[in-house]
């Protein structure tokens, strides 16, 4: 009995358990591990990064800073001001979020090249330089002088001037419609989004010809057709959009209706921000964009294009194609564009307007960007790019570029940061 | 002592065929018996006590043992022979009668009084695989005896330790039920991995994981599931030598939690019930503005905004002053409103016993309790049963199982959006909850500016629920007494369900209900064998043990959140419109060898060295397996022939060991992961979430301690000393990276850092005829400093108020520090006037001096460690009577009163305290402190040592008076003893801190820890109990 006992105990003693040690996530893979069936879902897991890793208020950051919102306890100056620290959370996670995103794509692209012959491996590529330039359009309007990187690294970059970071969008958004065609559905990326995206670049840095033609080539291309609020911002399928981000409620955490709506509403929010009286006053009550832009929510009027509430999701559109008559109506000139803008403003249930020399007509273009695109992250850089800000949003000059990160600049001494911050 | 263990031995192995033969041999040999009672000196039958007699003619030896109602008998004498008859029982000192002459018949008879031990009772201690005599011990191990004077209304056994022991501290995130906590043992040694110490219960490490899977404001204790009246007594190894046989868990301590089990020779019933109130402590001393003074600030805000930047009615941006909407009816008393006074309630049962053979111990335990916030209440259910059963003399089984069971109703902690003390105090004074129809008024609109609290916990209903089953199987196999070898299987098996239901009428209940439904298993099983070896060497000892063990956690979890329920009476997922489901699983292994050696020289000089090795699954194949040896020795100079009969108990201990840190990481920390999860469009994804780093490696700590043990008087007064030096290198820090890689974080070995500390321990016991009087003072200080970190010397900055620099400690503040207020516009420098800034504002160091107050002007400051901490204990007792009054105490700390940010920013539409209204700049030279109220201020509630308080107190942690009804009196109704007490914690706290508590904090992380944001204090608890044994 006793010799058996201790036998018994010495075999389940001496029973190994060194391979115990070895133990493997049950929801990853190694890198390494990756392999040419995985193509695909490293393209879906791009399209998951670039629409969530910027976070939710990257998505509506040109509309705090352009003066069209405001908090519940201060004025859209406050806001601005408050937004426009080194310290600042939204600034900080943006500027991470962003160069996570990019990650993302490059590891897409090194993918791409390693399998070419994978299905989609094409595609994904052409994906993958819009991304790029997406993310880099994003990082040039905040904060100018960004480090371009082709290659994912772990080096401690140095900022590129914004000129090549602009050159480099435009190669990749070539580069992108080069290999891209029509899409499946508008949350994928199109060769129409790459061209939409370019016009926007060129108009951003004044290439008005350019910017028109590209804006026109796709107004005129049939493909997209102006429709209504009520379809485009109640996730019925619309004509309008060219590109939009689905933020499925299960895989996204870009909840940005719960910024807007308050806890009177029936889906409630936190009601963070509420447009300014000056951006309510904007809309007319014919105006067929006002019932989808607004809605007032037990005495406080808040914005209304993001219906879902606290715990579900929008789409968020990146390029619709009234953004692209607003481009070559602005691109164009008065003389040229007025009939674009005219256009867009008849369908939105506006009459005609025939401004009476070309810092009018200027206005009446922003005035109509604020009307259409109000929530879609377009007003700061509006500003800024038209040299209107400062007198507008009475910006300090250093306030026309955001600050750098105060813990990126103290990670990298390589990073120069802007001055006045 | 040789001679006698052969002798028990033999006892043992023969002791069931004696007891055979006994009828047989009294007929054979006309032999006689031995009658007799034995008694304790109040005249109790005393059980359980071996009666022995050595027969020398026959070499034979004869047993009994004394039944409950202390009679023996013992068969098998010869008439007419005179024996020496022996009585031994465990607590009791050895009677002999001598020369005893046993006549023929059967009226031999003895009555005998046994005394109890008193003096000098050799302290056992618990260390790591086993115990040891205290005089053996040569590292620093304190020792706590949990018993009826030392216990607290408590959740947790850690929050016990409070003020008692020299070098552990302790703190609560809040006074909420079930909160969770910190303990601190000699200061601070990891900085991304986890600051708990290692607890282990009955030899069992046990998880110690945050109980809340749904993060509702603050963590919560998955201790508070254990049974504390089941606890015998917590030993704290805080030196490496004695924690470094826990080897890669044991940097930061290891508190040794033993239960209690059956006694040789007793059968016990133990009753204990108790219940009493709690109470909001100090509420009054936050002192809000009412209505009038509110307005009043709130309209100068307004003026001076619209008065700032030119604006008058009719201007795109001119703000409106406010007024009360309500007239003139009450304020409303928001902290009224959510308080109540909270009551408990307490019974505990356990039947214990035992022979020499079998001990048993079973306990059942219940516990109801309401908190001092409405609807915060906690019910538990604890069961234990504990048997071991020595089968042969070279075999003993045993199993100790507890089943646990708690439900606690929680209220949101500090840190969620329905912090409930926040969505209540910061409401403006005016504003109430109901409307005259009893709907709420809805928080976040103009009706209301924060959450309605009355919403927040009527229409929730949030609890978590532990299911844990703590036990261990194991069996012993024993060569004489020298070698024995246990093997056991030990388990930890928690099942939390955590159910967070908001229903439509919740602000978070989307107007439809949301259930966020949350599983997880944990099994953590643990596998162990331990050699242990004593033996004798002529005026040499040794104590040696070895032993290899293997654990496995295997976490499981399901998480649910359901959306849209027909009505607030449907509660599970399946009711919803609308269900997002995850899983997910994680193991984490370690295996292990150790081994110890103890060997003495006539207990006089005693020397102990420990090695472990651990081997874990977090760390890469290459870096897998960490060392961890140590060294100590001591010198019990009272047993020199100098000091003998001195009446002085001397002893000199030092050592130095080796031990290591990987708790608090992530299970595959070491890989770079290509996650699942990243779906687009319904199609699965995948993505890098982290890098990985396979050069991650233990994090090592070394430790020197020297300590002596005095006693003096005859164990009258007897203080313990420590100093040590802790020096952690190869931290494990989630290291910040610049963004542009990818990441903001990766996990590396970087950096080092030092505590060094002293402790002081002094324990008196006198006694004056009838009046006793006992005392414990202890005190203890730690510095911490970071010695070396990534790169240069600059701080790092962490959080929104931290900062890492080397030369500082862990827990520096990272502020903006006020140099006063501006009187004078003309002050301002430009690029601050330019953004707002103006006479009555903040003005703050410019440490660049470039004139823009930004990022660069922070300083480190401060620290949240106490210079140093420690408790004091008076116990007087005059015949039954019992006072007890216990003092612990903090001093030197910072705490961050982050809430006075929240309530002194005057003109914004939340409540403000009086202080920062009345006493507001209203022109040059009206003060130099309080800035002026302006609203949309960005300036003047900056993280800054404006809220930087100092944290030191002094509080009367319990009072309580008892009573031991007399023994003569219980006895004529069985009853052993019977004790009645009144007792009274929290009952006054002497400190500088403004705020409620300066013990709570919303972060247990050592980095940022101490941040007060409105955390519910500690309550006020008031106890009456009885503790009757049988």
């Amino acid at each position: 009995m006793k010799k058996y006992f201790i036998a018994m105990m010495a075999i389940v003693l001496f029973g190994s358990c060194a391979d115990q040690l070895e133990q493997f996530s049950f929801s990853a893979i190694s890198p390494d591990a990756v392999d040419i069936r995985d193509v695909p879902a490293v393209r879906n897991g791009m399209y998951n990064s670039v629409q969530n890793d910027p976070t939710v208020r990257s998505f509506i950051l040109f509309d705090m800073l352009g003066g069209t919102i405001q908090t519940n306890s201060g004025t859209s100056r406050d806001l601005i001001n408050a937004t426009l620290s080194p310290l600042n959370a939204t600034v900080g996670a943006s500027w991470n979020g962003y160069f996570s995103a990019l990650y993302q794509v490059n590891n897409m692209l090194a993918v791409a090249e390693r399998f070419p012959e994978a299905e989609l491996a094409s595609l994904s590529k052409g994906e993958a330089h819009y991304f790029r330039a997406y993310i880099y359009f994003c990082l040039a309007t905040r904060w100018g002088d960004v480090p371009i990187l082709r290659n994912n690294t772990m080096e401690r970059v140095h900022r590129d001037p914004i000129a090549n970071v602009w050159a480099f969008i435009e190669e990749e958004l070539d580069a992108a419609a080069a290999l891209l065609g029509s899409s499946s559905s508008y949350y994928y990326v199109s060769r129409g989004a790459a061209i939409a995206l370019k016009a926007r670049v060129m108009l951003s840095q004044g290439k008005m010809e350019q910017a028109a033609t590209l804006a026109e080539s796709l107004i005129t291309d049939g493909a997209y057709r102006l429709d209504t609020f009520e379809r485009i911002f109640r996730d019925a399928s619309d004509t309008e959009t060219i590109f939009a981000f689905a933020n499925r409620t299960e895989e996204s955490s870009i909840n940005i209706s719960d910024l807007f709506y308050t806890y009177g509403h029936p889906n409630r929010g936190q009601g963070a921000y509420k447009p300014t009286p000056e951006t309510i006053a904007l809309f007319a009550d014919d105006d067929k964009r006002k019932a989808i832009s607004l809605i007032n929510i037990a005495g406080t009027e808040c914005i209304n294009k993001y219906p879902s509430g606290q715990t579900g999701r929008d789409p968020f559109i990146v390029s619709r194609i009234a953004e692209m008559y607003l481009i070559s109506a602005e691109a164009q000139g008065r003389s040229l564009g007025v009939e674009r803008l005219n256009e867009l403003r008849r369908f939105r249930g506006l009459g005609d307007i025939f401004p009476a020399n070309d810092n009018e007509y200027l206005t009446a273009i922003l005035s109509e960007r604020k009307r259409e695109l109000l929530g879609e992250n377009f007003m700061y850089h509006d500003l800024v790019r038209t040299e209107r800000a400062k007198e507008e949003l009475q910006l300090l000059d250093h306030q026309h570029v955001l600050p750098i990160p105060g813990r990126e600049l103290q990670l990298n001494p390589n990073l120069v940061p802007n001055p006045g911050y | 002592m040789k001679q006698k263990n052969k002798v028990l031995f033999m006892m043992g192995k023969y002791a069931v065929m004696l007891w055979l033969m006994v009828p047989l041999m009294s007929f054979a040999q006309q032999s006689t018996i031995i009658r007799g009672t034995v008694m304790d000196n109040s005249g109790q039958p005393l059980a359980g006590v071996t009666v022995e007699v050595v027969d020398s003619l026959q070499s034979r030896r004869f047993q009994a043992s004394t039944n409950d109602k202390g009679i023996f008998s013992l068969a098998g004498l010869t008439a007419g022979n005179s024996y020496q008859v022996a009585f031994n029982r465990i607590g009791y000192e050895r009677y002999l009668e001598r020369n005893f002459l046993v006549r023929a018949g059967d009226n031999n008879s003895l009555l005998v009084r046994m005394s109890e031990v008193s003096e000098k009772v050799e302290e056992v201690v618990v260390v790591g695989y086993g115990t040891q005599r205290r005089a053996l011990v040569t590292s620093a191990i304190s020792k706590m005896d949990v018993d009826e004077s030392t216990m607290r209304p408590v959740n947790s056994p850690a929050q016990l330790l409070d003020g008692r022991i020299a070098g552990v501290s302790t703190a609560t995130g809040s006074g909420n039920l079930g909160s969770g906590e910190r303990v601190s043992i000699r200061g601070i040694s990891s900085l991304s991995a986890s600051n708990e110490p290692l607890y282990v219960i009955d030899g069992v490490p046990i998880t110690n994981t945050n109980s809340n899977l749904y993060d509702f404001g603050e963590s919560m204790s998955s201790l508070a599931t254990l049974n504390i009246a089941d606890i015998e007594s917590i030993e704290i190894l805080k030196d490496a030598a004695s924690a470094a046989i826990y080897g890669s868990r044991g940097t930061n301590g290891v508190v040794v939690i033993t239960t209690r089990s059956g006694k040789e020779g007793r059968a016990d019933i133990r009753l204990n019930v108790n219940g009493g109130m709690t109470q909001f402590p100090y509420l009054n001393k936050i002192k809000m503005a009412d209505s009038e003074l509110y307005v009043k600030s709130m309209n100068e805000g307004i003026a001076n905004y619209n008065e700032q930047y030119g604006l008058q009615i009719g201007n795109s941006g001119y703000k409106l002053p406010i007024s009360n909407p309500f007239g003139n009816l009450p304020d409303t008393d928001w902290m009224d409103v959510i308080t109540q006074t909270g009551s408990f309630f307490t019974v505990d049962a356990a039947v214990s016993g035992g022979t020499q053979k079998m001990k048993n111990y079973f306990a059942a335990a219940y516990t109801t309790q309401e908190g001092v916030i409405k609807t915060n209440s906690m019910d538990k259910i604890n069961l234990r049963g504990k048997m071991s059963y020595e089968v042969a003399p070279w075999l003993e089984i045993g199993t100790n199982n507890s089943a646990n069971y708690v439900r606690n109703n929680q209220i949101p902690g500090a840190s969620l959006g329905t912090t409930i003390i926040g969505r209540s105090i910061q409401q403006r004074p005016f504003d109430r909850p109901y409307k005259p129809n009893g709907d709420y008024y809805v928080g976040g609109t103009n009706e209301l500016v924060y959450h309605n609290p009355m919403q927040i916990l009527n229409e929730q209903t949030v609890y978590i629920e532990d299911l844990r089953y703590l036990g261990n199987f194991y069996t012993t196999l024993k060569w004489k007494d020298k070698l024995s070898w246990k093997s056991s299987f030990n388990a930890d098996v928690t099942q939390t369900y955590d159910h967070t239901y908001y229903n439509e009428n919740h602000p978070y209940g989307m107007g439809v209900g949301r259930l966020l439904d949350r599983n997880r298993l944990i099994r953590n099983y643990l596998f162990e064998n331990v050699l242990t070896y004593n033996d004798k060497f002529g005026d040499f000892s040794l104590n040696a043990i070895a032993g290899h063990s293997f654990q496995k956690i295997d976490t499981r979890t399901t998480y649910i959140d359901a959306r849209g329920f027909p009505s607030p009476s449907f509660v599970v997922a399946s009711a919803a419109a609308e269900t997002i489901s995850s899983s997910g699983r994680g193991i984490y292994t370690l295996e292990s060898y150790f081994g110890r050696a103890t060997l003495s020289y006539l207990d006089r000089y005693i020397l102990t060295g420990t090695l472990r090795t651990d081997g874990s699954s977090r760390f890469h194949r290459d870096n897998r397996w960490g060392w961890f040896p140590s060294i100590s020795a001591g010198w019990n100079i009272s047993e020199e022939e100098f000091m003998q009969g001195s009446g002085t108990d001397l002893k000199f201990r030092m050592s130095y060991g080796r031990t290591g840190n990987q708790d608090g990481l992530g299970s595959y920390v070491y890989q770079a992961l290509m996650q699942g999860g990243y779906n687009y469009l319904g199609n699965s994804g995948i993505a890098v979430n982290t890098f990985g780093n396979e050069t991650l490696t233990w994090e090592k700590a070394g430790q020197y301690d020297v300590g002596f043990d005095l006693g003096l008087l005859n164990g009258k007064i007897n203080v313990m000393v420590d100093w040590y030096q802790k020096n952690t290198t190869d931290l494990i820090y989630s290291m910040p990276v610049h963004a542009t890689t990818g990441v903001t974080s990766i996990t590396s070995n970087i950096g080092s850092m030092r505590n060094r500390g002293a402790e002081f321990t002094v324990n008196t016991h006198f006694n004056f005829g009838q009046f006793q009087w006992l005392s414990q003072f202890n005190i203890a200080t730690n510095k911490n400093k970071i010695t070396a970190l990534i790169g240069d010397d600059e701080p790092i900055s962490i959080g929104g108020n931290r900062a890492l620099q080397v030369g500082k400690e862990i827990g520096a503040y990272y502020l903006f520090k006020m140099e006063g207020i501006y009187q004078y516009d003309g002050e301002v420098p430009k690029s601050q006037y330019d953004i707002g800034i103006r006479a009555g504002d903040v003005k703050w160091q410019d440490v660049d001096g470039n004139g823009i107050i930004n990022d660069n002007d922070r300083v480190v400051m401060g620290s949240s460690n106490p210079d140093f901490s420690g408790g004091w204990n008076n116990t007087f007792r005059y015949k039954g009577f019992s006072l007890d009054v216990f003092l612990s105490y903090v001093y030197g700390n910072d705490v961050f009163a982050q809430w006075q940010g929240e309530v002194a920013r005057l003109g914004h539409n939340s409540a403000v305290m009086a202080e920062h209204a009345e006493n507001r700049w209203t022109g040059p030279g009206s003060t130099n402190k309080y800035p002026r109220a302006l609203n949309g201020d960005i300036n003047n509630t900056r993280n800054s040592d404006r809220w930087l308080e100092d944290g030191s107190f002094i509080r009367l942690r319990t009072l309580m008076l008892s009573y031991n009804f007399p023994t003569p009196t219980l006895n004529k109704y069985h009853i052993k003893g019977l004790r009645t007490f009144l007792q009274a914690d929290n009952l006054f706290l002497i400190t500088n801190y403004p705020g409620w508590d300066p013990q709570v904090s919303n972060n247990m992380d050592p980095r940022f820890f101490s941040v007060d944001t409105f955390n519910v204090p500690q309550p006020r608890t008031f106890t009456v109990g009885l503790n009757a044994n049988f």
